[in-house]
Formats: structure tokens, sequence, C-alpha cells
């Protein structure tokens, strides 16, 4: 049963803004400044089987609106009604009930309340839910942390989920150098303080949850002595004595305490032209891992296995750096480059003796990992933009043994005075040879509104599934196309 | 390929100098093209600071009529701030550039600012021919040679051709001076020899105590494509800060 959604506090706040404007005695402005924009986005997934099954079919209208009340005080919220066009009655009473037939969920990317210049120029404090994405590189981002993934959609990879944050932040007029003719050699400095109470985990498409409860997926992630020892005593017991297994992951996240809640730091700049940032972390990965594998064999010949899931506490040390290569014609590059720090990663495995694992192992020893993104980018011609990046470690993965290489590439070529756009963008892994392919079509003939058609490929449309290979793996996901409609409001 | 047309050189004749003592026509004709050309460009640039609301009108075959909607700040020539207002796709879209290959670009789909390459600036806005780069303030006189050419009624045609050492977009220039205004309303630009592009001035007037010119049309001829840029409102010499130019304001939405 999905949950409910919620959206009452959010709404309150969206219809408290103007009242908030209203009350609130501002020298500096007869009233406030009201911006508001949005979208009215219709969109329909098949995935690409042999029966053209529905991935999706979601209608989503999104506003967001941003107030500037007075010099030092401005307001922002984002709110996005998403319908999932799936009814879900279950029973005669469901028949009845609206939010069974016609259901829906409500997103905020944004609900913040912005004071600037806190008593010294410069000082800025921004309180409520928040994306709050550092570093410079495209997308892919092992410096920024704060958020959790939102991995659901492929389509929109890079995503995050807002968090509730407190943001200090310091921007002072300052800079080194700039007489004469030369700019200054130093300025843009700025230090960000974040402190976020609460953690939250990434949202996982739905294939992921294969990686726990598929048992060829399951078994080609097992990465240590126990778990390898646990698939194959398990696959001799379905062959020999018809046993089955059924695993059963719970989520256990870290207790809402002060102890556990997450903080950053960054301090960035620009250096003779270089714009650079330097950033800690300290909090938790969003990916879950498998702390806990415990086998109910009360039931024999039936198994059910309870796979607990927790999220590795790290810190984080964070450099990244972006230019443009006046030499070679305003190339844009960027790097990035995260050190996760983290303890051990402990596993314990309990089965009873019917299996015979009972044993607590380091799946990973107390260390560190280096994830690393380098990329660049030029238009060639006013219609051609290109893009290319090296990713060493993707997002989901974590341990330094873990951390594949990936090239992620494409382009965009403007046709027809800009309304029509085709978009190429794709991902190869260049350890196993797997990759996906995003290709893209989006036609504008008419102000604010654009039809998009496009398909995300993974290489097991073509190879066949194979569970050695990241893209090919049937928890990476499924093949599929679609048709988007949209306006812009 | 498409060749920056500075938009502030399109924006020429849309403000002109005030008051001070300026010298005639025949003056600076009696002292050459050059002289005739710089006055130009001091009529055009040379204020301490510029703002506009302005109105960008595309008119592309085959495709509808699109208007982009924008207010720009600029300072000392270098600074520049650019905030879209619409369409839809572009709302709330803001760019900052603090010199020559210092570009920020504020995106409201992720709330983010990024630092955006010099190649980014080649880019052309909603199918016009005009591109990001075209929002930068251009000197004619450091970049070309002026040399007199046909004489009008009222009108002084100038040919400009490149400087040697600069790398200007177009290698040569056929720009049209108003006699009374001192100000250029007609600019030729010419690639392999023959007129690519031809940029005029309409709807002359004080705008904010200034002779402005305050609509520039750009049209290309090999495609037809013909983009207005039209001027709602002007100030010019108003005291801006700083701090409007650094990325803090961008990040703030100011």
């Amino acid at each position: 049963m999905p949950p409910r959604p919620s959206p009452r506090p959010a709404l309150l706040v969206l219809l408290a803004l103007p009242l908030l404007a209203a009350s609130v005695a501002a020298p500096a402005r007869a009233e406030p400044d009201l911006r508001w924009r949005g979208y009215l986005l219709g969109d329909i997934r098949f995935y690409t089987d042999d029966e053209l099954t529905y991935e999706r079919v979601e209608t989503t209208a999104n506003a967001h609106l941003s107030a500037r009340l007075d010099s030092h005080v401005s307001a922002t919220a984002d709110l996005s009604v998403v319908f999932t066009e799936a009814p879900t009655p279950s029973s005669f009473a469901d028949l009845g009930l609206r939010s069974e037939l016609d259901p829906w969920r409500v997103e905020s990317d944004a609900l913040y309340v912005d004071f600037y210049d806190l008593g010294v120029d410069g000082l800025d404090l921004r309180v409520g839910r928040q994306q709050l994405i550092w570093g410079s590189a495209d997308r892919f981002h092992p410096v920024s942390n704060l958020n959790p993934l939102d991995l659901e959609d492929p389509t929109r990879f890079g995503r995050v989920i807002a968090n509730e944050m407190v943001t200090l932040a310091l921007r002072p007029d300052w800079e080194a150098g700039g007489d004469g003719d030369d700019g200054p050699w130093l300025d843009e400095v700025a230090l960000q303080i974040v402190f976020v109470p609460f953690f939250k985990p990434a949202r996982l498409p739905r294939s992921a949850e294969l990686a726990f409860v598929d048992e060829d997926v399951f078994a080609e992630r097992a990465n240590t002595p126990l778990t390898h020892d646990l698939v194959a005593k398990q696959e001799v017991l379905e062959r020999d004595s018809g046993w089955t297994f059924t695993n059963i992951p719970r989520v256990v996240l870290p207790e809402r305490t002060p102890a556990n809640s997450m903080f950053g730091a960054r301090l960035s700049g620009r250096l003779l032209d270089v714009d650079m940032g330097i950033s800690y972390f300290r909090g938790f990965d969003d990916i879950p891992r498998a702390e806990k594998i415990v086998a109910d064999t009360s039931g024999i010949p039936h198994v059910d296995t309870d796979v607990v899931l927790s999220y590795p506490r790290v810190q984080v040390l964070g450099f990244d750096a972006a230019t443009s290569l006046g030499f070679l014609d305003g190339m844009g590059l960027w790097t990035e480059i995260g050190v996760t720090f983290h303890d051990d990663l402990r596993r314990v495995i309990s089965t009873g003796p019917a299996i015979g694992i009972d044993a607590v192992e380091t799946e990973d020893g107390a260390g560190a990992f280096v994830k690393a993104v380098v990329g660049a980018d030029y238009t060639p011609v006013e219609w051609l933009y290109l893009n290319v990046q090296y990713l060493h470690g993707f997002v989901d993965e974590f341990s330094a043994d873990d951390l594949g290489n990936y090239i992620v590439a494409g382009g965009d070529f403007k046709l027809a005075h800009d309304s029509v756009l085709i978009r190429f963008f794709n991902i190869f892994d260049l350890d196993d040879g797997s990759y996906v392919l995003f290709p893209q079509l989006v036609v504008k003939p008419w102000v604010g509104g654009e039809l998009a058609l496009g398909g995300f490929i993974y290489s097991s449309s073509f190879t066949g599934y194979d569970e050695t290979r990241k893209f090919d793996s049937r928890a990476a996901g499924q093949s599929s196309v679609f048709l988007q409609a949209r306006a812009n409001l | 390929m498409l060749r920056s047309i500075p938009l502030a050189v399109l924006l020429v004749g849309l403000a002109g100098a005030a008051a001070h003592a300026a010298p005639s026509f025949a003056e600076l004709k009696a002292q050459g093209a050059q002289a005739v050309l710089a006055e130009s460009d001091r009529l055009t640039n040379h204020y301490p600071t510029q703002q506009w609301k302005l109105k960008m009108v595309v008119k592309a075959p085959g495709t509808e009529e699109r208007t982009l909607e924008l207010r720009m700040w600029q300072k000392d020539q270098q600074k520049r701030l650019v905030r879209f207002d619409a369409p839809g796709p572009v709302k709330g879209l803001s760019m900052l550039s603090e010199g020559k290959d210092v570009m920020y670009v504020y995106s409201p789909q992720t709330d983010n600012v990024r630092r955006v390459a010099a190649h980014a600036q080649k880019q052309t806005l909603l199918g016009s021919n005009m591109t990001y780069s075209d929002m930068s303030s251009l000197d004619l006189a450091d970049q070309y040679d002026a040399a007199f050419a046909e004489e009008e009624a009222g009108f002084q045609w100038l040919t400009l051709t490149a400087k040697k050492g600069a790398e200007p977009a177009w290698d040569k220039l056929r720009v049209r001076v108003d006699e009374k205004t001192k100000m250029a309303d007609t600019i030729e630009y010419f690639e392999d020899g023959k007129v690519a592009r031809v940029q005029t001035r309409t709807d002359f007037g004080m705008l904010d105590g200034i002779p402005t010119y305050r609509k520039v049309t750009m049209k290309t001829l090999s495609d037809k494509v013909e983009t207005s840029i039209i001027i709602v409102e002007q100030k010019i010499g108003a005291p801006l800060d700083d701090g409007m130019f650094k990325k803090k304001a961008l990040v703030r939405g100011e």
C-alpha cells in the first residue's frame, strides 16, 4: 500500500506566503516582489518487452513561487503534485475512495526562508527544505552528499531529494588583486556551513530490490567469503533438497538523534580564473548495504531470510574545480574528487545449524576510497554541444574494491532555429563493456510547449541479461521508451 | 558559423551620451574616419552603468514568432547581469559575466549556480541569430580600422577592417553613421566578401533623457532569421553596486 500523501503542511506554507508577505513590515519594499513559474508534464512510458508493458503513466503539475519580502528576507516554495494514474482499489469500499481510484503524491524541491546580511554583509541564513549541490561536474557529484539521490527515474539521473537543512553562508565582497587592467587573482570567496538534522536515504528504482531478493542477482553481488558460502549452501539445498528461499529486505535508518545529524562545510572561490572548492561532509552514505542476514529455518523446506539494510557512516573530503580554456576556444574543463572515509563494514550472517553459517565478517575494513569525475564540454558550432565525463566510481558503488570506471558522453543537436533538439547521452562501463543509451527527440514548435520522444536503453536489450555486467543486470533496470508533453508556465 | 554580434553594439544607438560638449560631426569628420567611429563608440558604450528592460522578438521562417523578455544590467563594460522573465522555458534563468571568459548561470531547474565555459556563449537564444556572447560590450574602434566610404544625404558610410592583432568575429563591417546623432543606424556584416547580416536601428527618441534608438533589428540574409530588440525601459548612469555582479546576487536572485 503506497504511503498516504500529506500535502497539508506544504499547502499551508504556500497559502501562508501571501499572508506572511502582507504581515511583514517592510520599510524597503512597499509590496513583496513575487515571482512564479511552473510546468505541466504528461509522461507515458513503455518497457521494450514483447508485451510493451507500461513502465509508468504520470501527470505532474508544478508551481514554484519566490517572494522577496524585504531586502533581508525572502521565501521560496516549490510544489509538485504527481498523479500516478494507477488505481489500486482492492475492496468494494476502495471503489468509493478517490485516493484509491486516482492516487497521487506530493513532492517539494524547495520550501525555505532566506535571511540576508545577518548583521554582517554577505552572511546569509537559509532554513527549510533545500537542495544543495556542491561540485563542478555535470550530474555526477562525488563531493555532494547533503541531499540523497533520487534514482527512481533513470531519465532524471542527478536528481536529488530536498532535505530540511540549516545553511549558513558567508559571501563577502572581498577580492585580492585587481589593480590596473588585470582582474583580481582571488575573488568570489564563499564559506558554507550546513546542518542536516535527519538523514534521508536515496530513493531507489524498483529494480534495485532484485539485488537482495533475486537469487541470481544476489549471488553475483556476493563479495565476501561468508556471502559466497551462503549462496553456495543455498544452491545445494535448493537443488538437492527442494528448499526454497525468500529474502525479505528491511531498512533500518539511523536513529534520529543529534549524534546522527549530518554536517557539511565548503570553502570556495575563484583563483586565477579557476573556480574551486574544498569540502567536508560527515553523515551517512545514502545507498543501503546488507548489514545482517538472518535466516528463519523454522518453516523448512521454506526459509524466509531477513536482510537488514543499513547506511554506512562516512566522512567525505572533497575537492572540485572548473575553468574555461581560452586557448582551446573556450572549452570547459572540470573535476571533482571525493575521498570517503568509513568505519569497518561488518556483516552478521546467522542461519542456524540447518544451513550452518553463524558468523560476523568484515566486508570492508575501516579505510578510504576515492571517487572522481573529470569532464569537458565544447560548442564547436552554435547548433552542436558536446559533453564527456570520465567517472571513477558510480553513484551506487562503495568501498575501494567496488569502484568501476565509466564514460558518460553525448551531445545536443539544435535544429530548425532551436525548435528541434536531438539529444544523445550515453554511459559506458569501461570494465565490462555494458552501456546505457539515452536518445531523445524534443520538439518545440510553439513557445511554451514541448514534446519529447525518447528511450532509456540498457545493453541487456541487445545482449540479454547478464548479472556479471553492471548495465546488463536485471537490478540495473529494464529498457523503456517514452513520450512526454510539457507546458512551461 | 554564427559570428558574434555584440549586443551592446546592437544597443548602440540605443543610448546616446547625454550632455557633455561633444564635437560636431563636421569636426569629427575633419579628424578622420577613426574619430567618427570612436565618437559613435563613446556615445554607445561609455557609461559607468546601463540598465535595460528588453523584449527580443525572433522571427524565423517556418516557426512561430517568439518573444523573450529580459532585464540587463551592465557596469564598466565588463560586468553584466542578465535575467530572463519570459517565456516559460527560460523564466528565472540568469547569467552573470564577470569578464570575457568568466560566466555563471543560475538554472531554476536545479536552483544552482554553475560556472559555464566561454564556448557556451556561442549558443543561440531561443532560435534567434543572437548568442550569449552578443551580450558583450565592444568598442568597434578598438578592433577595427575605419575608412570613409560613400556619403548619402545626412549619412556617412564607413568601411571597417579588422586591426592586426585583433580577432573580432567579423573581418569586415560597413557602418552608416547618422550625421545628426553621430551614431550608427545601420551595420552590414561581411563574410567571404558578401553581406551576411544587416543590423538596422529605428524608432529614435529620448528615453530617460538619453537619445536612443528603441528598436534594433538584426537580419541574417542566408536563413532570413530576424531578431528585433526593443527597449521597454532604460536607465543610464544610475549607481549599481559591484555586489550585484557577483555569484551572491545570482544565488539570492537579486
